[in-house]
């Protein structure tokens, strides 16, 4: 009998070994923090607003190709597809060629670059959607913070949703935190109307949270009041022009002018190019800029498309300094495949100081003649900073700044019938500095400033490239201006729209394609 | 939860209570002798073992054993190199044994996890190596032995870097093989208990290893089980005289010989011809690195290539050659060809080292085994070297009659530089360096040339290598104690704990590197951030499990029963840190540096991971005529939330003995037949190895998280969160359930073996990255809606050919395992057949469309659709009759008739696809089937043929049935890279008057607008597996000569009058000899994409496993 006691006794202790270290198994993340245990302090949600801006930042070539990169300022110069400098353009040419298609689309899946690992512009939205939720929940945030982040969340959301609404018309609306339910997850379209109303809407509530404060976070790294404002006037301007809407003008000229007198502190900088220096971040020019840093993150997109590879930039000359260029010094670090075409160099006039400050041309030289002959342009408005021996691509990338005030101001004049003479002035005896002739160069004088629109569109160009506007700018003036100044005709109109690229349309079924492109 | 232990528990309780009713008898002692049964000689170091439990002894220098064992119980004799014996004991108390050498895979012994069993009452598919494989051929990784050494197991070599792993896949895998996502999870590495990597085990310290296959032999392993489970056992010592063994490997290593490249003349003759056709002019041509006339400082270091002046025909002395440029008439070129430098420089021969020695002995108390290796394989391919050095002790000792205790550690460290670069890298781009690059800065050709800065890959490798600095060195370490306590005769309880560190250690450092254009400048430019990188994974692995088994036969009835639970933490802790901006090359560390970015860069973290299980089986058998197991494991998981980590795991298996039976003996059959043993087997067991690694995003799945924004943690200088990853807190267990129907037949007295089983497994509940729509923001989430199914054959067959009596002996083994697959249930996404990354083609049998490619439900995987290239266009006139009307909507060229493509039109030279559906266009809809990238049959076979002292034996594997995408000759030929050098295949491309060929027009980056997509149809930055030019899918049939040895026995007569030596063994063997093949690389073994275990099928270059000649001596005294 011992022994069967004995056996069952080893059996029964075998169990008792198991069961009693089952509460073992519950373990919890170390290294991060559990959606249970996040949004419990006040840093918890700073730290996810800096997210929601680092997220942002990352966005940053969406921004710059669904912005300007299909308008009339890169390309390769005619009689060849490569660039001046041999490198292939790997699809890019389809932005400035207007041949996106369902499977070239350049921008996919509502944000993200061919190539590019990323996040599209839903993810910062879902983020933002859950920081609204949160904040309007917590008790841990003191209310003007709680209120200034929630006027930072509904002016952000209104600016992606502005975005998708310019690139695609209807899109997708999310306004609520990202929950999976895996059995009804697809979403279709809204109509590009509720798209705008949201955007309005957004706006509106964004400018209620701020409440008055103009206050500037991180050096202008953070949205703002002013920033709302200025999104404000961009939208109402696009559909005053849209909807030949005075009102909307009226609203847009009134948020740009409370701007002004609520935040006196800006104003144009007398350097068009320490605009963008990344020694003189937050100037009294910039009223939002994405923020970027060395050794904190740097535009590395800028020398994946448009500034040329060491090697073969220094077969070519800058004729202005009358040298070769070397590894050295014009260390681009890049691959260029988005060349700036030589026509957009002859555009601006010799004594804009823009010209220079926005764009390298190349030049080849005759050996035997010494004659420099212009090979090709890029742009250098971003030139960042030098790191031991490497250059990294550390400006800040202006969204708002304070010429955009100006000339958008100038634009709700022009649609109310008003001189935009003061701000167009500005904005060029800036641009000329020593060389400025107002008999000759100031508004109404130019040739040009016989059509104020035209003049507008032309300061602006002159002003913004590779700040991710013109092709926005000549959506918001009118279809009538895309087709005027870019490759796109009239009879192709579907294509003011981008598509939607395959595996976006694949993976959402509810999704239709924008109207005129194929979708398979 | 609570409530479902509580079950189990009344479960094992009456279990216990079973155990309770079983009576026990009374111990005798048994003497006897065991003798060879070839030559009649007594064997010392026979262990003797009374059968289940772990009562047993050996046999003296005489043969002589002496052991205590009750009536009806079963003695086990065990010998290596002889078949297994097995005497129940009746009434006699003497028992001389005859055991016979092994010949006989039919009665081998099984190694099953917790227990070991005879293959004569083994009723599940279990699969043992032959021990000959690990004999001779040096290995810095043993797993390489399995390639097509073991039925269902497909092992592929993915690099010939020395101490890399091989893919191994069983049965098909466990999981849907997605394209960009990850293979199937390795099996269960078990190694005398402890779960680990075969990384750096040393081969000759293998006693077996043992596969389980399907679910019922797995379930005992449960959750992590459902790829297999391989059983490595180390050697322990033997009773008897003590012994040294010394075994020297040298080995010498080859590279195989992979593509031919142009010579400079002919590159510059293409190339410059290609950028033509592409309508470059030749001022851009010349603009071009490598076949450009370009004449600035930095391109005349760079390239020997000039066109011919007066000034430097002096050059015709040093070398350089004279040509005419093929696209400027009356121009000729002076250059110099250093096509075959380079290749030279990145591949070498080497040699290889292996020592090992060991020591083991052993008395009737305690039993020691010892050994030392040092192991050093150099690659072939410079840069890299797989060194290491690695040790074990294992031993055991009775401090009492009834309490054995026992402890091992085995360590090893290995030093594996690692190659300079990755395999692309090498075997695409720098082979394909342009032959006019000159890799010398001197004349002497001592100082290397770095090239024009696109890193290590467009320089002389030898500059970068000099700058680079890397290492790694990873530690293992394994320490295991327990003890073996007989409670009652019968009643085995078994305690052991082990722990298992494992840590690495890498720094790498580059020094401040300058390209040719810096160096042109004054002052010389160089780039001086000296990034420099260390860190230290340490991942600590403790498992304590304890089992109880219970042995009990009534008359002809044997019970096996087994009660077990296990305890198993994983903790892992990764300290990283990396810098820049040190002000000096001569400190390789990180001190040094002076600038941190915060970010991925510098950071520690941490994960654990924990599994607490319980599990018990049963054996019986009827006179081991009928034969039956059951087993259930119950795991519980951390990394599944409460209502979900709790899984159960049972399995089950029946066969029969024919050839036992009366009936049967009787019968005229059983002097032909000599074993029949049908059986089948169903079990289920779990898998959450998706969820399990070190890597806390996906570890705690369930619970979501927040955490640093993905790689830059800051924004103006703020620390920066987001929600990185979605909660999902109904996650669960992945399981697999298969059907087995196996038969093991013997012929002639077993002199033939066959062994077969058939298998349906369905793995079910599959965690499968749900693709999400673009509006969730994140781009997929981890849930378990996927099954997939495989079904298979697998054959192994071992036949004695001749043993003639003069000594004479041929056998011949092999094996065959066929496996398809099939997904069977999709995450429901609304698609038909939820299909997921598909696209449709024109069906031409139905006249519609067909969906085919990425993932859809009642699918194979693997299936490949391109563009059929039905030959080239010879004429202006044949375009316009084939395809005037032609839209070549992928090349964007355009037939005669309408209105030029953006690419242009087509001309002659072009490729003539397919246009499947007829109507004029060709679009993705004209893609048609060009095969599946999943081999479906692998095996192997081996002849051994033995003549006194000598024996030779070959061994040979193959595979069969899969294409792959030769992304590497599409992108040579197509010029992808647009300067660089193509292969001799070039010489071959379509011109005016060269017009019988399938190789379209040479033209300057393929994929370059205006160049017409003749080559790389879906071309893209990265290497795309479908939608590309029919021409280079090419077969992956192989067989492979993977050892021919030759070696001698010295006779014992000899040995013994030496006085010194017991055996001694010479041998001479070739490894890894030939590939016989269709496929065009030297390596057609099924590419894999590097460090995901999944089959890509798509070639981009590859390092192929070096062919090896070893010579090698074995003693022991």
């Amino acid at each position: 009998m011992k022994k069967y006691i004995i056996i069952l006794l080893s059996g029964l202790g075998m169990l008792s070994l198991v069961t009693s270290c089952k509460n073992d198994l519950n373990l919890a993340p170390i290294s991060t923090i559990g959606t249970g245990n996040f949004f419990k302090t006040a840093t918890q949600f700073d730290s996810f607003m800096a997210g929601i801006h680092s997220t942002f930042r990352a966005n940053t070539e969406s921004f710059q190709r669904l912005g300007e990169d299909r308008a009339d300022i890169f390309g390769t110069d005619p009689g060849s597809t490569t660039a001046f400098t041999g490198e292939a353009t790997q699809g890019l040419e389809n932005m400035w060629n207007q041949t996106l298609s369902l499977t070239a689309a350049e921008v996919n899946n509502y944000g993200i670059p061919p190539v590019q690992a990323g996040n599209n512009f839903y993810f910062n939205i879902g983020q933002i959607n859950n920081m609204i939720v949160q904040l309007n929940s917590t008790t841990v945030v003191v209310p003007a913070t709680k209120s200034y982040y929630l006027g930072i969340c509904y002016g952000m959301r209104a600016f992606y949703y502005f975005q998708l609404y310019r690139s695609w018309g209807n899109v997708p609306i999310t306004t609520t935190p990202i929950v999976v339910n895996i059995s009804n997850v697809n979403q279709a379209e809204a109509p590009a109307a509720s798209v705008m109303a949201l955007i309005k809407s957004d706006i509106d509530q964004s400018v209620a949270a701020f409440a008055g404060n103009y206050t500037f976070m991180n050096s202008k790294g953070y949205w703002s009041l002013s920033a709302t404002l200025m999104l404000k006037a961009d939208v109402y301007l696009w559909t005053s022009s849209h909807n030949s809407s005075l009102a909307d003008a009226t609203t847009a000229l009134t948020a740009l002018n409370t701007i002004q007198t609520n935040v006196p502190t800006l104003s144009l900088l007398p350097s068009y190019s320490s605009v963008f220096a990344t020694t003189n971040r937050g100037n009294n020019e910039i009223i939002f800029a994405i923020h970027n840093t060395l050794n904190e993150y740097a535009m590395t997109w800028v020398q994946n498309s448009y500034v040329p590879q060491n090697n073969l930039i220094i077969a070519f000359y800058d004729s202005t300094q009358n040298r070769q260029f070397n590894s050295t010094t014009d260390n681009w670090g890049g691959l260029l495949r988005a060349p700036v075409l030589i026509k957009t160099f002859r555009r601006f006039n010799p004594l804009d100081s823009r010209r220079l400050a926005t764009i390298q041309p190349c030049y080849t030289k005759n050996t035997t003649t010494g004659v420099y002959t212009m090979a090709g342009c890029f742009v250098d408005k971003y030139s960042g900073e030098q790191n031991a021996g490497v250059r990294s691509i550390t400006n800040d990338f202006p969204i708002y700044r304070y010429a955009d005030l100006l000339l958008m101001k100038a634009t709700a004049e022009v649609y109310l019938g008003q001189s935009p003479a003061t701000e167009i002035n500005l904005v060029r005896a800036r641009a000329f500095g020593a060389n400025y002739n107002a008999a000759t160069m100031s508004y109404p004088n130019q040739a040009i400033d016989a059509n104020p629109r035209e003049a507008i569109l032309q300061e602006r160009f002159f002003e913004f490239i590779f700040e991710g506007k013109r092709w926005y700018d000549l959506r918001s003036f009118g279809d009538s201006y895309v087709y005027e100044h870019t490759a796109l005709t009239a009879a192709n109109a579907y294509a003011l729209f981008w598509p939607i690229d395959q595996s976006t349309l694949i993976n959402d079924p509810l999704l239709v394609q924008t109207p005129g492109y194929a979708s398979h | 939860m609570k409530q479902r232990f509580t079950y189990y528990r009344v479960w094992l309780l009456a279990m216990g209570m079973f155990l309770c009713s079983i009576a026990h008898a009374q111990n005798i002692k048994i003497t006897g002798q065991v003798t060879a049964s070839d030559d009649h000689s007594p064997l010392p170091g026979v262990s003797v073992i009374v059968k289940g439990t772990n009562n047993g002894t050996q046999t003296d220098a005489s043969g002589k054993f002496s052991i205590n064992a009750a009536k009806g119980d079963v003695l086990i004799f065990k010998f290596l190199g002889y078949s297994p014996a097995q005497v129940k004991v009746g009434n006699q108390s003497v028992v001389d044994v005859s055991i016979v050498p092994e010949n006989k895979t039919l009665n081998e012994v099984l190694v099953l996890g917790y227990t070991t069993q005879s293959r004569a009452t083994v009723t599940s598919a279990v699969a043992k190596l032959d021990q000959q494989v690990l004999a001779t051929a040096p290995r810095a990784n043993v797993a390489d032995a399995l390639q097509g050494t073991v039925s269902g197991l497909q092992v592929i070599s993915q690099t010939g870097q020395p101490g890399a792993s091989p893919l191994i896949v069983l049965r098909g895998g466990a999981s849907i093989p997605v394209p960009g996502g990850s293979g199937p999870a390795q099996p269960l590495i078990v190694v005398d208990g402890v779960v680990r990597s075969y990384s750096d085990i040393v081969q000759e310290d293998i006693a077996s290893v043992d596969i389980l296959k399907d679910a019922a032999a797995t379930a005992i392993y449960g959750s992590r089980a459902s790829n297999g489970v391989i059983l490595i056992t180390l050697k322990k010592g033997k009773q008897g005289t003590g012994e040294i063994n010394y075994k020297y490997t040298e080995g010498f290593n080859q590279n195989r010989q992979g593509y031919q490249f142009l010579d400079a003349e002919q590159y510059i003759y293409y190339g410059r011809l290609g950028g033509i056709a592409s309508g470059r002019t030749v001022a851009a041509i010349n603009q071009s690195a490598g076949y450009g006339l370009s004449t600035t400082p930095t391109a005349l270091a760079e390239y020997d290539i000039q066109e011919s002046t007066p000034a430097n025909q002096y050059l015709l002395k040093q070398g350089w050659q004279l040509m005419n440029d093929p696209i400027v008439p009356g121009t000729q070129i002076i250059f110099k060809d250093n096509e075959k430098q380079i290749q030279n420089m990145v591949f070498r021969n080497t040699q290889s080292q292996d020592q090992y020695i060991s020591a083991d002995g052993g008395n009737d108390k305690g039993l020691y085994y010892a050994s030392l290796d040092y192991y050093n394989e150099p690659g072939v391919v410079i840069g890299g070297n797989y060194k290491r050095y690695a040790g074990s002790f294992n031993g055991s000792y009775k401090v009492k009659p009834n309490v054995e205790v026992f402890s091992g550690l085995t360590f090893s460290d290995n030093q594996n530089q690692g190659d300079a670069q990755s395999d692309l890298a090498t075997f695409y781009r720098e082979l394909s360096l342009q032959p006019t690059f000159d890799p010398w800065l001197n004349a002497a050709n001592t100082i290397p040339n770095p090239g024009n800065g696109g890193g290590s890959l467009d320089g002389n490798p030898l500059y970068y290598i000099q700058h680079e600095i890397n290492s790694d060195e990873v530690d293992r370490i394994v320490a295991n104690a327990g003890f073996n306590w007989t409670i009652i005769p019968n009643l085995t309880f078994k305690l052991s704990g082990s722990g298992y560190y494992y840590q690495e250690v890498n720094q790498q450092f580059t020094e401040a590197e300058q390209t040719i254009a810096q160096m042109q400048t004054t002052p010389q430019g160089y780039t001086t951030t000296r990034p420099a990188s260390a860190f230290n994974d340490r991942v600590f692995t403790q498992t304590y499990d304890g089992t109880l088994n219970y042995l009990k036969s009534f008359g002809k009835n044997n019970f096996n029963l087994l009660l077990g639970a296990e305890y198993n933490d994983v903790s892992s802790l990764n300290i990283y840190t990396s810098g820049t901006n040190a002000a000096t090359d001569n400190i390789n560390t990180v001190n040094a540096s002076t600038v941190f970015a915060a970010g991925s860069g510098n950071g520690s973290y941490a994960t654990n991971f924990r599994i607490i299980s319980t599990f018990a089986s049963l054996n019986y058998d009827y006179d081991q005529k009928y034969l039956f197991n059951a087993v259930l494991r119950e795991d519980g998981v951390s990394v599944l939330s409460p209502q979900t980590r709790i899984g159960y795991f049972p399995g089950m298996s029946a066969g029969w003995n024919v050839a036992k039976e009366d009936f049967f003996q009787n019968s005229g059959i059983s002097k032909i037949l000599s074993t029949i043993k049908p059986r089948i087997s169903y079990g289920s067991n779990g898998n959450i190895s998706g969820l399990q690694s070190t890597s806390s995003n996906t570890q705690y799945t369930y619970q979501g998280g927040y955490g640093s924004t993905s790689g830059y943690p800051q924004y103006n200088g703020l620390g920066a969160f987001t929600n990185t990853q979605l909660p999902d807190p109904n996650l669960q267990w992945e399981t697999s359930t298969t059907k087995d129907a196996g038969i093991d037949l013997g012929f002639l007295h077993d002199r033939i073996s066959l062994i077969v089983d058939y298998y349906d497994k369905v793995n079910s509940n599959l965690l499968t990255q749900y693709t999400l729509p673009a509006t969730a923001g994140f781009s997929s989430i981890l849930t378990n809606d996927g099954t997939y199914q495989n079904k298979g054959w697998e054959f192994t067959l071992k036949a004695n050919l001749i043993n003639s009596p003069n000594g004479f002996r041929l056998d011949f083994g092999a094996n065959a395992s066929y496996s398809k697959s099939k997904v069977l249930k999709l995450p429901y996404n609304g698609q038909p057949n939820n299909e997921v990354g598909t696209i449709q083609i024109w069906n031409p049998k139905t006249g519609g469309l067909m969906t085919v490619e990425g993932e859809q439900q009642g699918q194979t995987m693997g299936n490949v659709y391109g563009y059929k290239e039905l030959g080239i266009f010879q004429s202006e006139a044949q375009i316009a009759a084939v395809a005037g009307n032609r839209n070549d909507e992928i090349g964007h060229v355009t037939g005669p008739n309408i209105a030029a493509g953006s690419a242009g039109h087509i001309v002659p030279g072009d490729v003539n696809w397919e246009d499947v559906n007829g109507d004029g266009i060709i679009d993705s809809r004209d893609q048609v089937y060009l095969g599946n990238i999943f081999p479906d049959w692998t095996g192997g076979y081996n002849f051994n043929a033995a003549y006194k002292g000598f024996s030779l034996y070959a061994r040979f594997d193959f595979s069969l049935g899969n294409v792959i995408y030769n992304d590497f000759v599409a992108r040579s030929l197509g010029q992808y890279q647009g300067t660089f050098n193509m292969i001799q295949e070039m010489t071959n491309s379509w011109s005016p008057t060269n017009t019988n060929t399938m190789i379209p027009r040479v033209t300057y980056a393929d994929q370059v607008s205006g160049s017409g997509a003749n080559y790389t149809r879906a071309n893209n930055a990265n290497a795309a597996l479908d939608g590309e030019n029919s021409q280079f899918y090419e077969s992956g049939n192989y067989t492979a000569c993977r050892e021919i040895t030759l070696s001698y026995t010295f006779s014992k007569a000899l040995l013994a009058k030496t006085h010194v030596f017991k055996s001694a063994r010479l041998f001479v063997s070739g490894d890894n000899l030939f590939y016989i093949k269709s496929f065009s690389g030297p390596d057609p073994e099924a590419p894999v994409t590097a460090g995901t275990n999944l089959i890509n099928g798509i070639y981009q270059g590859s390092y192929p496993t070096p062919r090896t000649y070893a010579l090698g001596v074995s003693v022991s005294l």
